[in-house]
């Protein structure tokens, strides 16, 4: 009788936790349902910040001469691009130094400086290449690829 | 609630109608429809590139009669419930304004070279209009890997006189400004096409434009 009246009020206990518990298992539940659809972003913020030499340019993938408004290219964690122009302009009107803001949108990177474009980047053995598209006079694309490699931190 | 927890569960992750990725890539324009009706004039004048960052930029060579004027001009795009595209452009309004006396169109003048008074083009366009940037909702009729169809229904003057995407030539003039500056506009107004500009501001035409895609 009294092993009986044991198991009856162990069956209760269960069933008095189950049903505590059961709102915390139906919001782990809704927590799945509502993240599960939710896409890693893939952000090449780390590998990007550094200070960048160009050592190469291409046009449509054959060999351009270099941008010189931007051989030098530091890229700080604080949203903050230097650009070093070494154009004849620029050394003349001693504005070499470039500021300018950088974000990464959808893997795409903004340079405040070359809107409305924007780069494709990758970084792979501390070589940096970025790619951009613009439309040419006749309406066709023209791929500008412009590569970096690695370069010791500057003051500015 | 355990069939609602399920029925979310299998509606959660429906394909969307047209997903934005799909729209990524540069198309080109192939036909216009004015209320149904097929314009071949307007057709392959522009090329669309709808970034993935939400940039879109459009090259049209409306303006190349025009010393110094750009090919390629931008704008945002976003989809909206699957369903609509909403683009952002630079587009003009009518400010053009008539005198209250004689209801004249009211135009600057100036001297010229044999010292006859004349219509000082420039100075009456930047006064009759005013440039705005703003957004376009289109419907999405169909999103392919290969096409795209879009329509809107808007006041025939909204569509003239803006950027959507390539306008015709002759609704424009050549400005005499300095270099660097916006060189175009749309054209004088005068006492002889006050009242029809006006006219196409308040008659709505429904626009499909269809597009092929050219890259990824």
């Amino acid at each position: 009788m009294e092993a009986k009246s044991y198991q009856i009020s162990l069956r209760i206990m269960k069933i008095t936790t189950l049903r505590q518990l059961t709102p915390f298992i139906f919001l782990a539940f809704l927590g799945v349902v509502f993240t599960q659809c939710e896409t890693d972003t893939v952000s090449p913020d780390n590998d990007f910040i550094g200070t960048w030499h160009q050592t190469a340019r291409f046009i449509n993938e054959n060999v351009a001469t270099k941008d010189s408004t931007r051989m030098l290219m530091q890229v700080n964690d604080n949203y903050i691009c230097v650009l070093c122009d070494s154009t004849a302009d620029a050394k003349k009107n001693n504005t070499i130094v470039k500021r300018t803001g950088w974000s990464f949108k959808d893997d795409y990177l903004n340079l405040a400086v070359d809107l409305p474009a924007s780069w494709k980047v990758t970084v792979a053995n501390s070589v940096l290449t970025m790619e951009k598209v613009d439309f040419t006079t006749f309406g066709t694309l023209q791929k500008t690829t412009i590569r970096y490699s690695k370069f010791p931190a500057i003051s500015f | 609630m355990l069939w609602l927890i399920v029925v979310q569960l299998f509606t959660s992750c429906d394909e969307v109608n047209f997903p934005a990725s799909k729209l990524s890539g540069t198309w080109k324009q192939v036909a216009v429809l004015e209320d149904g009706v097929e314009d071949p004039a307007q057709a392959n004048s522009c090329y669309l590139l709808f970034e993935p960052n939400g940039i879109c930029r459009f090259s049209h060579n409306t303006f190349t009669q025009y010393a110094g004027s750009p090919t390629s001009f931008y704008g945002t795009w976003s989809i909206l419930d699957d369903t609509w595209l909403n683009i952002s452009t630079d587009k003009w309004q009518m400010i053009a304004s008539v005198t209250t006396d004689s209801a004249k169109v009211n135009l600057s003048y100036k001297k010229n070279a044999l010292n006859q008074t004349v219509i000082d083009t420039t100075t009456s366009v930047l006064k009759q209009w005013s440039k705005y940037h703003i957004q376009s909702r289109f419907t999405i009729l169909k999103l392919s890997d290969n096409e795209l169809e879009i329509r809107l229904k808007t006041f025939v003057g909204e569509k003239k006189y803006a950027l959507l995407f390539a306008p015709a030539a002759a609704d424009f003039v050549e400005l005499k400004v300095e270099p660097g500056k916006v060189n175009y506009s749309p054209k004088l107004i005068t006492d002889d096409n006050y009242w029809t500009t006006q006219k196409e501001f308040r008659t709505l035409k429904t626009y499909i434009y269809r597009f092929r895609k050219e890259s990824n």
